[in-house]
């Protein structure tokens, strides 16, 4: 018995071509987000710690 | 051998692995080659026209590349895309339910909701034309899980994986959406022969 589910998308269309382009340039700005947004959660995160630690270190330096 | 043909010759959980690990974009491309086509067509179902199809996909294939992390492998990689792709064309239709109206597109809601309790065999004895007709009609919820069980030959354990409830609950959705089919179908049988 043939399965009608099979046959009602037949013949399959054709992926237009500047599909793969689009898809390809949205997972790079996709990339680009991420790395600019890790670098404002973590690297800004830990910029922010040293810069107190240090200030810290100032003031003891400065109550010796 | 060429980097392209070892690529190519990767296992699909052997890329989405290393995409995960490297975020490498070319071993996204080869992903993309492989089920570009499948999604495109599962796309198109769901649309009207080739623009809503691509636009569909496009948001398909980035959604999986983000989420290709939460893709822990009990599934195949096949039946895990088509899912969310099913589940973003699904959302897509119900949100557009309005646009329908307007078009004055033919909804299920305009049916008089006759249910035929129908198995397996007599679904698969259905006329593709009309099959198809009737599956745009019904709600796309029953069209996606018609289209994962005798499309994609989805088994019962495997839906219940993708669809995240019993499998209990799956055959009765199933039973459900077969008998909604089945009974639009048995009216467009009588409204247009």
């Amino acid at each position: 018995m043939d399965n009608p589910f099979k046959k009602i998308e037949q013949p399959p269309k054709e992926v237009p071509e500047e599909l793969k382009k689009k898809v390809m340039d949205d997972v790079s700005s996709y990339l680009l987000f991420m790395e600019v947004a890790t670098l404002f959660s973590s690297n800004f995160t830990e910029a922010v710690e040293s810069f107190f630690k240090k200030r810290d270190k100032k003031k003891n330096n400065l109550n010796e | 051998m060429k980097i392209i043909d070892f690529q190519r010759s990767l296992t699909d959980k052997e890329l989405v692995e290393q995409i995960v690990t490297n975020k490498n974009t070319a071993l996204f491309e080869v992903l993309y080659d492989r089920y570009s086509s499948i999604v495109y067509n599962k796309c198109y179902s769901f649309s009207k026209n080739e623009a809503e199809a691509q636009d569909l996909a496009q948001d398909v294939f980035i959604r999986v590349f983000i989420k290709l992390g939460s893709f822990n492998g009990k599934a195949e990689f096949s039946t895990w895309l088509y899912a969310l792709t099913y589940n973003h064309c699904v959302n897509y239709v119900n949100r557009n339910a309005s646009k329908q109206i307007e078009k004055n597109a033919i909804r299920w809601e305009d049916f008089d909701q006759e249910l035929i309790e129908t198995d397996k065999n007599s679904l698969l004895e259905l006329k593709a034309d009309k099959l198809k007709k009737a599956l745009e009609i019904i709600a796309p919820e029953d069209k996606m899980i018609l289209l994962l069980k005798y499309q994609d030959e989805l088994s019962i354990k495997e839906l219940s994986k993708v669809l995240l409830i019993e499998k209990s609950a799956v055959k009765m959705r199933l039973k459900r959406a077969r008998a909604r089919v089945a009974g639009v179908y048995a009216k467009l049988e009588l409204m247009y022969g």
